[in-house]
């Protein structure tokens, strides 16, 4: 199955399906009830209805209002301000959707292997039902080659699931019953064994879903910094509002008649349309944005949230280091000779399938020592497998020789218990693979010591680069660990985190959290078990994994369908990316307003004050001219931005001061400048026909 | 007022900027009032008498045009409002600049309002430039919310619509008014009709509601009308704007501290402090082009 995701990658951003679908609803949403949320667009909502009476009014005799003809194309363009608007929000919307769709598709009408209640174990009567008709805590069957229809955990078996359709990602994982991953998705497929799943989600309120509503705006609602914009902007509109209203008197007062067209012109260029259009296409596109990163977030303020994140809580396991340790080197005790000590070590790992033990036959191989010629020996040999009381592993050989490998102190005891010393340039080894952020794997033979494996952690290739880049953003990484604070420290130093929690158990994430909000600061952290959800609750951002339990998935407010822990760095972005695509754009729309004014006010009052010719800088044609030019400017800024919109800022991690020049020079002097040239073209145009 | 500000909040750095931004913005109104009052009025030069000495009507020969022209600024831009030449004779650009200076009614700050209005600009300016950065917008560690922002629009608003409205209400009631029976009837109360006169209606209330004092005269104002209008005007706008800031300093104050981080946005910076100028003056420009473009711009247009 290739992914959805690659799909979604290449997606254009106006696909034909989509358009259609958006032009339908820029017109459904001209409903005064819908635009009445967005006072910006309102005001221009009135004005548009107001010039369409005055063309009636025209019709119907009135001489004082200019022509017809101009009235009308003054009406057609307010009209399209507003539908330019809407079709942002409409395209950002279907967008969104149909992202979400695609993912739903998958699971729309599975079959589902029911398991009747009632006969539970006893009988295992199964009855094959619609996915739709299950219900919260029905329990269904998987079988190879099944779909899985609904989110679930499973209570029984264990199975190889391919979740490519939901990640991308085409190895196969395994899902068990019992600890921290035995939480499956609706839309991926069983590839081999048999597992009972029980239903965690109401049919329609799975995290997909939730998504969809979020995106279409049934439960979408405006974030703290949104309303705290909307209300700067209304702000703006009253100015203006108080402007053209007592304009009308110093009209009066200059003898200067002016028509409500040109009025409601003057008005509608001046407040923010710009933004006002725009806002919510950018809120959407934000959540859309995660989406596309295969994050499904819980509410739009999470997005936003995460781009004002000081701290960074990140497990070392898969983060910061890939998965295992690996053997790095080998060093025998004085007068023991290194091959035997090699060989002797292969011995003891042969059976070892830990990634650890793997990895000392491969370094030995890659040494050259022979890991076959002691087949003979192996043959009726024992093995002793790892336990967590002995915390040592190892093989007993039938020519009497036991070996065994384990951790400094449990061969320690070994030894000592067994009347022997143990060798001081082995313990200073020790000490030294210690603080090097490595772990020493002691060896003894008969329980004498043979010397030290040295195993080290592998850091991520690439991740320091990563750290820096959050680091220049301002957020503080913490990398968290089972590890003792020596090997924790090199660990932190060698990959860049600023700070560690060494030897950490759940609850020290949960203080580490409530430490630094005390502090006032916004943390973020990624959790995938059960004894994560308290913290993940706790967190500001709290991005749990996909594969992990549901408690977690349940206390996160975002889920991260790759189980990618450097996801969180996206997120970020993604965050910082939205408000600077709302700031930027206000202050694009807002400096557009200087360039308006030099436009409409000379044309204003040019026939009483013919001295305010000086004002025209742009030298436009006509009052008519450069107060349609004006208009239609404001007008189509709209749609040439919606793709600006869509896709955000581009953010750079060069320091907030830095950030606020470089956007300045390009929004804000940008933002001056471009309207004097957009209008002045557009006037040549327009001079043609008034 | 704000090295003391500074002293107290021990940033220094931000007294200076701010206090670099003040002077910048009474640069701007002092540059070109200075230029145009020595460069003396067109419509003498037309008739060919000699102005060395600049525009020296309605000036003290003592004080000469310079010192006439700075002081005229410094009067409007801080809320001094004693005059030592008369503002009627201004040329319509130092007119404006006037005007200007207790429009924005916020570079140095007034005796006994000081910072307040600047505090109003800083708490807007901090939340788009916060935008434009990609973080929750913060000012001295606090965070600025809907609240904070809802009371900052309604002061920065509160201002423009004091001097435009009753601007407004002065010019329609001269227009369909005339010659209604007051003690001085409202034809009677320009000394100049037409753009003169517009000036000398909207400056009476700019310097009302910024209450600032000083008056452009020409403008016969001893009457029930404005004595009235003009002293709502001054109430309103003495008050209001004092209640605002204080209250969004509680809210501020109660909030929970954030320290710094390498993302947050600096607010002693020469960046962020061209950010502030540049939304005084917008704010500024947006709200009263329009009228100043019917008093002293048309004034100055005509004259040349």
């Amino acid at each position: 199955m290739t992914s959805v995701r690659k799909e979604a990658k290449t997606m254009k951003l106006f696909e034909r399906k989509l358009v259609s679908e958006a032009l339908l609803q820029s017109f459904v949403k001209l409903r005064p009830k819908l635009m009445v949320k967005n006072p910006v667009m309102f005001t221009v909502e009135i004005g548009t209805v107001v010039m369409l009476l005055v063309c009636i009014w025209i019709l119907t005799g009135n001489h004082t209002q200019g022509s017809f003809a101009y009235n009308f194309t003054i009406f057609i363009i307010l009209l399209l301000t507003l539908l330019f608007a809407n079709f942002a929000e409409a395209i950002a919307e279907a967008r969104g959707k149909a992202q979400a769709e695609s993912l739903r598709k998958t699971r729309e009408e599975t079959p589902a292997k029911l398991v009747r209640t009632e006969a539970e174990h006893r009988n295992h009567e199964v009855k094959i039902i619609s996915s739709a008709l299950l219900k919260m805590g029905d329990i269904f069957e998987c079988e190879a080659g099944d779909l899985i229809p609904l989110d679930g955990e499973i209570i029984d078996g264990i199975a190889t699931i391919d979740e490519s359709a939901i990640t991308g990602e085409s190895a196969p994982v395994i899902r068990e019953s019992g600890g921290d991953k035995s939480s499956v998705t609706g839309g991926t497929k069983v590839l081999s064994d048999k597992i009972k799943v029980r239903v965690t989600v109401q049919p329609g309120e799975s995290f997909l879903d939730k998504m969809i509503a979020l995106v279409e705006g049934a439960s979408r609602q405006k974030t703290p910094n949104e309303i705290a914009l909307t209300i700067l902007l209304a702000a703006f509109t009253l100015v203006f509002i108080i402007v053209c209203v007592t304009l009308k008197s110093f009209a009066d007062y200059a003898k200067t008649p002016i028509t409500i067209a040109f009025f409601i012109s003057l008005f509608v260029c001046l407040i923010p349309t710009t933004i006002g259009g725009l806002l919510s296409a950018i809120g959407i596109a934000g959540m859309d944005r995660a989406l596309r990163a295969n994050v499904i977030t819980k509410s739009g303020k999470a997005v936003e949230t995460a781009g004002d994140i000081d701290v960074l809580l990140l497990d070392k396991t898969g983060t910061i280091t890939i998965g295992n340790r690996r053997a790095t080197n080998f060093f025998p005790v004085e007068g023991v000779n290194s091959e035997r000590f090699i060989a002797s070590c292969v011995l003891s790992s042969l059976s070892d399938e830990t990634p650890e033990g793997k990895s000392i036959v491969e370094l030995a191989k890659t040494l050259g020592a022979k890991t076959q010629a002691s087949d003979a020996l192996v043959q009726d040999a024992r093995f002793v497998k790892f336990s967590a009381e002995t915390r040592s592993s190892g093989i007993d050989l039938s020519n009497g020789l036991r070996i065994r490998k384990g951790a400094f102190d449990s061969i320690l005891n070994m030894t000592k218990k067994a009347g022997n010393s143990f060798p001081e340039d082995t313990d200073r080894k020790v000490k030294q693979i210690s603080s090097n952020g490595g772990t020493p794997l002691v060896v003894s033979e008969n329980e004498k010591v043979l010397g030290v494996i040295e195993l080290q952690d592998v850091i991520k290739p690439g991740i320091a680069e990563r750290f820096e880049r959050l680091r220049k953003m301002g957020v503080k990484t913490v990398m968290v660990t089972g590890d003792n604070p020596l090997t924790a420290k090199y660990i932190a130093e060698k990959a860049g985190v600023d700070d560690f929690i060494a030897e950490a158990k759940p609850e020290d994430k949960m203080n580490y959290i409530k430490a630094e909000q005390q502090k006032g600061k916004l943390v973020a952290m990624m959790g995938v078990g059960t004894n994560d959800a308290p913290a993940l609750a706790q967190a500001d951002v709290g991005v749990a994994m996909n594969s992990g339990t549901q408690a977690a998935k349940e206390a996160g407010n975002m889920v991260d369908l790759d189980n990618d822990p450097t996801k969180l760095i996206e997120v970020v972005e993604i965050g910082k990316q939205l408000l600077i695509t709302r700031g930027t754009l206000t202050t694009f729309s807002i400096a557009n307003d200087v360039a308006k004014y030099f436009a409409i006010v000379p044309a204003l009052f040019i026939a009483s004050i013919p001295a305010l010719q000086g004002l025209n800088i742009m030298k436009l044609y006509s009052a008519e001219s450069a107060i349609l030019s004006a208009v239609i400017f404001n007008a189509i800024i709209i749609p040439l931005l919606i793709p600006l919109a869509l896709r955000g800022v581009q953010y750079k991690p060069i320091g907030a001061s830095a950030l606020l020049r470089r956007n300045l020079l390009i929004y804000g002097a940008g933002g001056v400048v471009i309207p004097f040239i957009g209008i002045k073209l557009i006037d040549m145009v327009v001079r043609v026909f008034f | 007022m704000i090295f003391a500000l500074g002293h107290y909040l021990n940033r220094k750095r931000m007294a200076w900027a701010i206090f670099g931004v003040m002077t910048a913005g009474m640069l701007t109104f002092l540059i070109p009032t200075m230029i145009t009052e020595i460069h003396g009025n067109p419509a003498i030069q037309h008739m060919h008498i000699n102005q060395a000495s600049g525009s020296m009507e309605g000036k003290e020969v003592r004080f000469g045009v310079q010192a006439s022209a700075y002081w005229n600024i410094l009067t409007t831009v801080i809320s001094t409002g004693s005059v030592n030449s008369m503002h009627d004779s201004s040329m319509p650009v130092s007119g404006a600049m006037e005007m200007l200076g207790m429009m924005t009614n916020c570079f140095y700050g007034g005796c006994g309002a000081g910072f307040l209005n600047y505090y109003i600009f800083i708490i807007i300016a901090v939340f788009i430039s916060g935008l434009m950065v990609g973080r929750t917008p913060e000012f001295l560690g606090r965070k600025i919310e809907a609240k904070e922002m809802k009371i900052a629009t309604i002061i920065a608003l509160l201002h423009p619509l004091l001097i435009l409205a009753f601007t407004a209400l002065s010019s329609w009631t001269l227009v369909n008014f005339p010659d209604i029976a007051w003690a001085v009837k409202p034809s009677n109360w320009l000394n100049n009709p037409g753009y003169h006169g517009f000036s000398e209606m909207l400056y009476q209330y700019a310097s009302c509601s910024a209450n600032n004092g000083s008056g452009f005269e020409g403008l016969a104002d001893n009457n029930m009308f404005w004595n009235v209008t003009a002293g709502l005007v001054m109430i309103i706008g003495r008050y209001l704007p004092i209640i605002g800031p204080v209250a969004i300093a509680g809210i501020l104050a109660r909030k929970k501290y954030i320290p710094e981080s390498a993302g947050t946005l600096k607010t002693d910076t020469g960046t962020f402090a061209l950010m502030t100028y540049a939304v005084i003056m917008i704010l500024a420009a947006l709200a009263f082009f329009p009228a100043l473009a019917l008093g002293p711009l048309a004034e100055y247009f005509s004259l040349h």
